[in-house]
């Protein structure tokens, strides 16, 4: 009796045992048997992107020897999966990252530098040189661009012409007036739909304090405290109070009242077009629904700013599969693929082939988008390894501002010190 | 060797204790020793730094702020749905008609994970398409457009408000168990002895179901004191750390800010803190 219980209880541990196995993510593609490459990122998880992504997945292991495994989580929670992924021995060859997640995982040392795979003629001969560019880390290729423009700044024409404008407004005085005006012919309009909640308020607070002139670093020195930074957020403090801007507002919140009617301005990337189609906005409404704009200037002359933006693919070092993996990444940015992406989610390409393809001269919005977005330079933190907890502490601190816990000078000279000790310590 | 009833139990309880080992009492213990490093998330390189991560946990704005919002949070979120709870579970049971019904349906609440539950909040008190907002205006009480989840004042008020909707249930469940081991003839002599509703709650039910209450209120309070996902889906801690609890901010200070050392700290003293009411609670469980 005790050595049949003994040894009953022996099969059910070793059932367990055999049985735990972790998984993480979604997974899609071919069964674990037959792939070879792991690709992961965020796209293959989104309602707007996901056809394209399956799409993309099956034409190439319809075609290749090397099948391609999906592996995808929320955007948000990537970079952190990324990291974990990295450091168990779970297999990743390939993933798309944004351009905030590349500067941390390059700070890393996670990613392998294409040049060594692909040889620096080969990129720039396939690659346009400013794309490119997005992808170098102290002279490394340690991503290929995949997607890049900026993250722009769109508006509802229909709403612009009832408050009186036929174009949009070119000057921050004008931009303000504007929203005054919209405001008062519509109450129920929120003018500008500027993100006030998580990490995406410091990306959308950025461009701003460029156009006031200010800066977070200089030459690897914060360099925040200024009476620049101040007079962005009081103009900030200014939106708030005069209710042309909301707290608690997200990008999916802006880009859902947008589609709605009830937003005039928002920032968003350039597939804010798909974005809208996909949240109800018909083809035939779109230009009377969205239109990109040039960010308003301070004064007339100065630039318009833009915060740079973009998709990048890194191969990792640990993976086994790098040739592989390259192979795979030059199909997805190839030609062919990348006006398939162009025309399901207005995603710009980056292969100079496609560049200057009949398809993306004939199309409007992405060559206004990159008119307006020319001079877009990137977030101040993409470089920093711990840049999430940075665009944390600037949110935070913004936030005590917008909501009066904290006077302007008290909040940016806060926010000034803990970015400093988060830096250096 | 002979096989006696005593090694048996030595080799049955083994796996368990191995299991408890390897998942919950070395974590512990790494986390307790990681507490004391300046262990990174995205290294494997560290040094021992002594008490330097506690000194500057206890000298930072943002875990007091965190520890006194997780003691408000706890409080509320405790204190709300016993009450809730025991009220809606001496309702139901008068045994009136429908009454298991409504029992049942009551803890519908309790089964939906958290994470749909803060979506609900949030929709519910939406700024721009929020039922509340609705309600206030059409009652007309404000312009119908007050940002509860933006407000500092109101954010941790929604927190609380859908966690006690979710876990009202639970507390149900609980006290009517301790309602129904309350002797009905004791009720009955009460009454006949001319005592009103309110005196034979005090007198009589409260009394009755104090052991049962007591346990309750202990495992609400580590549950709270444990809480993550509401906060951090409804509001992620904002807006400007107004609802930071412990946490989301262990959560923050390991997969955001990667500091994997002093995410350990404030593990450390929040398991102190749960390690005070788990206390309590077990010596009330071997006292009964």
């Amino acid at each position: 009796m005790k050595k049949r219980l003994l040894g009953t209880m022996i099969l059910v541990v070793s059932t367990m045992l055999f049985g735990c196995s972790s998984k993480s993510g979604s997974e899609a593609g071919t069964s674990k048997e037959s792939s070879k490459i792991v690709w992961a990122g965020w796209s293959g998880e989104e309602e707007s992107t996901k056809p394209f992504i399956n799409d993309l997945i099956h034409s190439y292991n319809s075609e290749a020897k090397d099948k391609v495994k999906w592996v995808g989580w929320p955007w948000k929670d990537t970079q952190q999966q990324l990291i974990i992924r990295n450091q168990g021995s779970e297999q990743l060859d390939v993933a798309q990252v944004d351009i905030n997640m590349f500067g941390a995982l390059a700070k890393m040392g996670l990613l392998e530098d294409i040049n060594t795979l692909l040889g620096k003629k080969e990129l720039s001969k396939t690659y346009e040189g400013s794309a490119l560019k997005v992808g170098q880390v102290d002279g490394k290729q340690l991503g290929v661009p995949w997607s890049v423009a900026s993250i722009g700044m769109v508006y509802n024409p229909t709403i612009l012409k009832k408050a009186g404008y036929d174009n949009p407004p070119k000057t921050i005085a004008e931009f303000e007036d504007c929203m005054a005006k919209i405001k008062a012919v519509d109450p129920d309009i929120i003018p500008y739909g500027v993100a006030t909640k998580e990490e995406t308020m410091a990306t959308d607070f950025q461009p701003w304090l460029w156009t006031f002139g200010g800066k977070i670093l200089k030459n690897g020195k914060v360099t925040l405290d200024s009476s620049k930074t101040k007079d962005a957020m009081n103009w900030y403090k200014e939106l708030l109070k005069n209710n042309f801007i909301q707290m608690n507002m997200t990008r999916f919140d802006a880009r859902q009242l947008f589609a709605e009617g009830k937003l005039a301005f928002y920032d968003d990337a350039i597939s804010a077009k798909g974005v809208a189609m996909q949240n109800g906005i018909s083809e035939d409404k779109l230009a009377e629904s969205i239109q990109p704009m040039e960010r308003p200037v301070l004064n007339s002359g100065d630039d318009p700013q833009a915060a740079m933006w973009g998709h990048l693919l890194v191969v990792f070092k640990k993976s086994k599969n790098k040739e592989e993996a390259l192979s795979f990444i030059k199909f997805v940015t190839s030609e062919k693929q990348a006006l398939k992406y162009l025309n399901s989610n207005g995603m710009p390409p980056v292969v100079k082939s496609a560049l200057s393809s009949d398809e993306v001269k004939a199309d409007t919005w992405t060559k206004s988008w990159l008119d307006y977005s020319k001079t877009g330079q990137r977030l101040e933190f993409t470089v920093e390894q711990n840049g999430s907890e940075l665009n944390n502490i600037l949110v935070e601190e913004l936030q005590g501002i917008l909501l009066n816990k904290k006077s302007v000078d008290e909040g940016v000279t806060s926010a000034s010190k803990r970015i400093d000790e988060a830096i250096n310590q | 060797m002979k096989l006696t009833d005593k090694y048996v139990g030595y080799i049955l309880v083994l796996p368990a204790i191995a299991i408890f080992c390897a998942i919950i009492l070395y974590p512990f213990i790494n986390s307790i020793f990681l507490s004391f490093t300046n262990k990174s998330f995205v290294s494997n390189e560290f040094s021992f730094v002594g008490l330097q991560n506690y000194k500057k946990i206890f000298l930072s704005p943002t875990f007091l702020q965190a520890l006194k919002n997780t003691l408000i949070f706890v409080f509320f979120a405790t204190a709300l749905p016993f009450v809730g709870g025991l009220i809606w579970a001496i309702f139901l049971d008068l045994k009136f008609r429908g009454a298991g019904f409504l029992r049942g349906a009551t803890l519908v609440n309790w089964i939906i994970p958290g994470a749909s539950i803060s979506f609900l909040w949030a929709f519910i008190f939406d700024t721009n398409r929020g039922i509340v907002n609705e309600f206030l205006k059409n009652i007309g009480i404000g312009s119908g457009t007050y940002n509860w989840l933006g407000s500092a004042e109101t954010a941790m008020i929604v927190v609380i408000l859908a966690r006690t909707w979710q876990m009202l249930p639970w507390y149900m469940a609980f006290l009517t168990g301790g309602l129904q081991s309350i002797s009905f003839d004791q009720i009955e002599a009460a009454r006949m002895d001319g005592a009103s509703n309110w005196t034979v709650l005090r007198k009589i039910v409260i009394p009755g179901m104090k052991p049962i209450m007591v346990i309750t209120l202990v495992l609400g309070i580590i549950g709270n004191l444990q809480h993550f996902d509401i906060p951090q889906v409804l509001t992620a801690g904002g807006p400007a750390g107004a609802t930071t609890m412990l946490s989301t901010l262990v959560y923050r200070e390991a997969f955001s800010s990667y500091r994997m050392g002093s995410a350990a700290t404030i593990g450390t003293i929040w398991a102190i803190l749960l390690g005070i009411f788990s206390f309590l609670y077990s010596k009330k469980v071997a006292r009964d």
